[in-house]
């Protein structure tokens, strides 16, 4: 494989630099992750809850908090708000640093801003829960809970220029274009909608417009990047070799930035928005086939001679589990855009199966992966236990197969039954309950594997367990690098 | 700091990663490029001429002005349209009802009998129990007076009259006119004694359902 | 790619012309159509809330009513609204000038509520749904709202919104279940659901 000559410094030197980056990230990356997994364990609660109200809707309803309404959307702003976002704050952070190859100054802005944005998360759940929800779905929080989170994330941003210029001169990575990216369009996707939605409302059919803008690309300009910023550093680093090729990097990232950017229109396709607006998304989403194959050939080309090293390493497990369900989730979220199979998809549990797909298989498993690898470099510890990574990792990616399965093909048969306007209404009600029972249940497997990292992480902070020379391996190590 | 009490995991590491040089492939440019140009055919047929009063996406809108509209004049075919939008979440789309909870027009003896009785039940609603086809139905039915004029009424049972198995004749809306004005001053729905003691007159336009079951006399 | 300015502008491009395409052209194209009176009937399209309805639309999104309920009804190319009887016609951008928010969903878990008031045009329905909604809706997985609603002891006359319930929902003699006022704004708000009137670009025939 032709490759950019490699620096050659001393490894010594080298692992010196690495050691005190580190070192600096501690304070702020281990808050960052903690908090992500606090939220993680409460919106994993709401979900919980909601998915049982579907099939029992007796269950827990005499209280106006935990109603199915304000449940479901509890759980989707603790995971995006709670637990995604600070998640991929801490990775963007660590990612940063090491690719500035300079240590991590400015704590103090960052630790105010884990502090504010949890701060936020919390009054945010707690006024969903007490009925002043927004109901403008992925913009629940009330306005003086969203500034808490807007002030949080400009401190990230600004602190993220600030390490850029204190940076060593050099090659800008292809990770680093990506959290450059996310970390500008992110504050100005969430400012510019909570402004025209939340505090001067704009006309009701561009509301929606708006808000479906913000929906998706909360996904596509905010956590995929970091996901995909991740995987660009993990893949190589761990299998030291170089990516594959820089062109395609290239390639992927401004496809990316100009496409994903117009999607959003397609989640109103036959809705009360004009012809064009709808077709201009779906092309969009179309067209985003364009950065997804060129990231999946990049990732694949790398991987290609060591995909037994899948066997060994967490952190390369998860990622490539992640990078992998990227492209699925991406070609799968192309075609929902088409008119002819988003008017079988649309409105049913369908579109919930592909934003768990998204949501999960791709970008939390990847973070994961991140965390495997970050985490026991900040607390100079390994891991306490490879049963506990190999339990989350099985029961992670079952129950997230699961979930996928049986919400894609009970949401095709719901759809192919609403489609039929001879099947009374409540008929479809009743014939979809077996698939949301199999979904119940899938999600709590993905409950128990995140036990199993909460205690894996809680263990590892406390440096609970022996001192390991090496690293916490999964299999039998033909490589000995993780 | 020392190198010995920097942590394992570091020694152990690669360096950062690098790029490599592979070209993107030819195959791959050419497909982009095919997206590319779908993207401008795609975007010509289904933008609507980029108006913002387009909302079909069949309409090719390129200096298109809206049309006056035309109107649909088969009372059957508008009949169909007011009944679906107005009476199938109940009554379903095959006349059928719910079973146990709204009863079926398809062979009832109210649609099919005194039309009398029919438009009385459609102006004013229905409460309480209510006999039909020999179940006893227990629910709420709403009045229609106030949101349905005499030629919507008449297009709507002219066409449950005829559709499914039932075969019954049509109803025309001086005859539902005829009827409101007699209940101008009722405002609650009626109840089953009240409707079996309406006269199971004729109503002019639908002289020929004599032919159809007629509704029996006591239950 | 070394160039920090150059990654930094086009960073801010694209978004920029996604932000001007998606977000300003449809402000500026149809987020600022008004509402227009009927040649036929003199009635203002679409009919603004009533005050209580109005109230009622906080309900609404305090309940979390949308993650279950559209309120969209899409054209004969897209799907079955139309033959289901949810709509005389397919729903347009000055339908829902008024709305803030929006409540347009994106799941029908339940079915679409664009037209419900004429539907369902019974308060005494909606209220009997909403406090049971499997006594009127056999195997609904709709969630009871019974806190919506007060069980208070009779004082002289029985009021006259108490709800005529059967069965195991009835209060004890001397009781009656009456619907808060929220619950009565909510109601008022669902009746007020009919989008059925003509627009000159959404003909009903």
């Amino acid at each position: 494989m032709t490759s950019f000559p490699a620096p050659t410094p001393s490894a010594q030197a080298d692992a010196l630099d690495r050691a005190a980056i580190d070192a600096s990230c501690r304070v702020p990356v281990l808050l960052f992750f903690a908090s992500a997994n606090f939220w993680l364990f409460f919106g994993s609660i709401f979900a919980l809850l909601a998915s049982i109200k579907l099939t029992n809707p007796e269950f827990l309803t005499d209280s106006a908090w935990l109603t199915f309404g304000r449940v479901r959307p509890a759980h989707l702003n603790a995971v995006a708000y709670g637990w995604a976002s600070p998640a991929a704050i801490g990775v963007a952070i660590w990612l940063m640093a090491r690719l500035c190859r300079a240590p991590l100054r400015h704590a103090r802005i960052l630790i105010a801003a884990a502090l504010l944005w949890n701060l936020g998360v919390a009054v945010g759940i707690g006024a969903i829960l007490a009925g002043q929800s927004t109901s403008v779905e992925w913009l629940e929080f009330p306005s003086y809970a969203a500034i808490l989170l807007f002030i949080g994330y400009a401190f990230v941003t600004v602190w993220a220029l600030l390490m850029f210029r204190e940076r060593r001169p050099g090659h800008v990575y292809v990770s680093q274009w990506y959290i450059f990216g996310a970390l500008f369009w992110f504050p100005w996707l969430y400012g510019v909608t909570n402004l025209m939605l939340i505090v001067w409302p704009v006309q009701g059919s561009v509301q929606a417009i708006i808000n479906w803008w913000y929906g998706h690309n909360v996904l596509g300009l905010w956590f995929t990047p970091i996901a995909i910023a991740s995987a660009y550093y993990m893949i190589p680093k761990i299998l030291g070799k170089p990516i594959h090729s820089y062109y395609l990097s290239i390639l992927g990232f401004w496809a990316l930035a100009l496409f994903y950017s117009w999607n959003g229109g397609h989640h109103l396709i036959g809705g009360p928005i004009p012809s064009w607006v709808q077709s201009a998304s779906i092309i969009a989403s179309v067209m985003m086939l364009i950065p997804v194959i060129a990231t999946a050939i990049n990732f694949h080309m790398t991987m290609v001679g060591s995909f037994s090293a899948l066997r060994t390493s967490p952190a390369l497990r998860f990622t490539v589990f992640g990078a992998m369900s990227y492209t699925i989730v991406s070609v799968q979220g192309s075609s929902m855009a088409l008119r002819s199979l988003n008017k079988i998809t649309h409105f049913t549990h369908y579109t919930i199966g592909h934003s768990h797909l998204g949501m999960y298989a791709f970008f939390t498993m990847t973070m994961f992966g991140a965390m495997y690898y970050i985490i026991p470099r900040l607390v100079r510890w390994e891991w306490p236990s490879a049963f506990l990574i190999k339990a989350h990792f099985w029961l992670a990616a079952s129950g997230i197969a699961i979930m996928v399965v049986s919400l894609t093909v009970g949401g095709v048969l719901q759809g192919l039954e609403l489609a039929d306007p001879k099947i009374p209404f409540l008929d479809i009600v009743v014939r979809t309950r077996p698939w949301l029972h199999a979904r119940s249940g899938s999600g709590a497997f993905l409950f128990m594997g995140q036990l199993a990292f909460l205690l894996s992480f809680i263990l590892i902070l406390l440096r609970a367990g022996r001192r390991r020379e090496g690293p916490t391996l999964l299999g039998d190590a033909a490589s000995r690098r993780s | 700091m020392d190198v010995a009490k920097a942590h394992g995991a570091l020694l152990r590491e690669h360096t950062e990663p690098r790029d490599g040089a592979a070209p993107v492939p030819l195959w791959l440019l050419t497909f982009f490029l095919a997206l590319a140009f779908w993207a401008g055919g795609y975007l010509f047929f289904y933008s609507g001429g980029f108006r913002g009063d387009v909302f079909n996406e069949n309409q090719i809108a390129w200096g298109y002005t809206p049309p006056s509209a035309g109107k649909a004049k088969d009372p059957i075919t508008l009949g169909k349209r007011l009944y679906v939008a107005n009476c199938a979440s109940c009554h379903q789309v095959t006349g059928l009802g719910q079973p146990g909870v709204y009863p079926p027009l398809d062979g009832s003896h109210f649609v099919n009998g005194p039309s009398s009785r029919l438009v009385a039940i459609v102006l004013n609603g229905v409460t309480g129990p209510l006999k039909v086809d020999n179940t006893v139905f227990n629910n709420n039915m709403p009045a229609w007076k106030g949101l349905l004029k005499d030629e919507q009424i008449a297009q709507i049972l002219t066409y449950v009259r005829q559709e499914w198995s039932n075969q019954s004749a049509p109803i025309s809306s001086e005859s539902v006119a005829a009827q409101r004005a007699k209940w101008t001053t009722r405002a609650d729905p009626l109840t089953e004694p009240e409707i079996l003691a309406i006269p199971t007159e004729e109503l002019p336009g639908a002289a020929s359902a004599s032919a159809s079951p007629a509704a029996p006399a006591a239950h | 790619m070394n160039r920090a300015a150059s990654l930094f502008l086009g960073i801010f491009l694209t978004f920029t012309f996604a932000w001007v395409g998606l977000v300003l052209v449809p402000y500026f194209q149809f987020g600022r159509v008004t509402d227009l009176v009927s040649e036929d009937t003199g009635q203002t399209l679409p009919p603004p809330l009533s005050g209580l309805a109005q109230r009622g639309h906080e309900v609404y999104a305090a309940q979390g009513c949308v993650y279950c309920h559209s309120q969209q009804v899409r054209g004969e190319t897209q799907g079955s609204d139309l033959a289901r009887g949810w709509g005389a016609r397919r729903t347009v951008a000055r339908d829902y000038i008024g709305e803030r928010p929006h409540f347009l969903g994106t799941m029908r878990t339940g079915p679409d509520l664009s037209n419900i008031g004429r539907r369902q045009s019974s308060a005494e329905w909606h209220h009997k749904h909403l406090y049971h909604p499997q006594t009127v809706s056999p195997g609904s997985i709709m969630p009871a709202f019974r806190y919506l609603y007060t069980l208070r002891k009779i004082a002289g006359e029985p009021s006259a919104d108490a709800l005529h319930l059967d069965g195991a929902d009835a209060p004890p003699p001397g009781w009656e279940i009456v619907p808060t006022p929220d619950a009565k704004a909510l109601v008022a708000y669902l009746l007020s659901l009919d989008r059925s009137y003509a627009l000159p670009e959404a003909p009903t025939d």
